[in-house]
């Protein structure tokens, strides 16, 4: 069975810092078994679909064998071997990726301040240059406007400097926080469904 | 033990389950949220490196590391702590 691994840079494990053995060329990497993840419990893999939950610097097509178990956020396996790096997924893509999560977000952000009679938020929010976002709010007092209402706003704030700050697996998650705590958004847009298709359509990543 | 029906882990539900963390007492399920909390959550994984690093530390710790007078003040610190239980 083959599944997907996000890797810290040089093929490290992103929480624990495990050398992973890289595949050279067309031949994959040694098989490793549960002390990669340091847990008996197994090895974890990911799924196209799991694959917004756990952006990382490295993106890895793996092999899996022995046991495999279904989890909400991803695979576990018995043992698991790296076959090839994704190519397509660097450091560009990856600010890309945390940048369509803020579009989404103000885009959300923008109609629902249009549909309470407030276009010239909305207006704002969909002009400025995301990067500048946090200022421009500021230098519209649109924070204050926003408190106690519309919390979308906020959550861009933060989603702008998380990214800044290089923390892209944050502004994925602020962004399907943000846009899951109001059920009539979350009625009307799946975001981690879209963060999904967005890697899958960039990566090329064949459906599952 | 907390149970865990969001997809995601708070950092207090982090912080509640980090001793089975490191004793992998965890289910998968719950490994897998605990694991993708730390890959989003910058502090938590500085949390998370101070235990790991405070039990390396304390591991190296026996009775014969503290001074005998060191000794002797938390033994009366001790008792007096149990006397005041009574």
């Amino acid at each position: 069975m083959f599944a997907y691994r996000f890797l810290a840079r040089g093929g490290l494990g992103a929480v624990n810092q495990f050398m992973w053995p890289l595949p050279e060329g067309s031949t994959p990497g040694a098989w490793v078994g549960p002390q990669a993840d340091t847990t008996a419990l197994g090895v974890f893999a990911q799924r196209l679909s799991d694959l917004p939950y756990w952006v990382h610097d490295e993106l890895y097509r793996v092999e899996l064998r022995g046991s495999v178990q279904t989890l909400s956020l991803g695979i576990l396996a018995g043992e698991m071997r790296l076959v090839e790096r994704v190519s397509g997924w660097n450091e560009s893509l990856r600010l890309d990726f945390g940048e369509s999560c803020i579009e989404r977000l103000r885009q959300c952000a923008a109609n629902t301040h249009d549909a309470r009679g407030e276009p010239l938020i909305a207006r704002c929010l969909i002009e400025c240059d995301v990067r500048e976002l946090p200022q421009v709010l500021a230098a519209n007092d649109m924070s204050r406007h926003t408190m106690g209402g519309n919390l979308l706003v906020q959550y861009i704030i933060d989603a702008v400097n998380v990214l800044r700050a290089g923390f892209t697996a944050s502004v994925a998650h602020v962004a399907r926080v943000a846009l899951s705590e109001s059920p009539q958004l979350a009625a009307k847009h799946n975001e981690q469904l879209a963060q999904g298709q967005w890697l899958q359509r960039r990566l090329d990543l064949p459906s599952e | 033990m907390t149970t865990v029906f969001r997809e995601y882990l708070t950092c207090k539900e982090l912080v509640e389950l980090v001793t089975d963390y490191l004793e992998d007492r965890l289910s998968a399920e719950q490994r897998l949220k605990f694991d993708q909390h730390l890959n989003w959550c910058p502090p938590c994984r500085h949390y998370l490196e101070q235990i790991q690093a405070t039990i390396h530390a304390a591991g190296r710790l026996t009775e014969h590391n503290v001074p005998d007078a060191a000794k002797e003040t938390l033994l009366e610190a001790f008792r007096h702590f149990k006397s005041q239980q009574r």
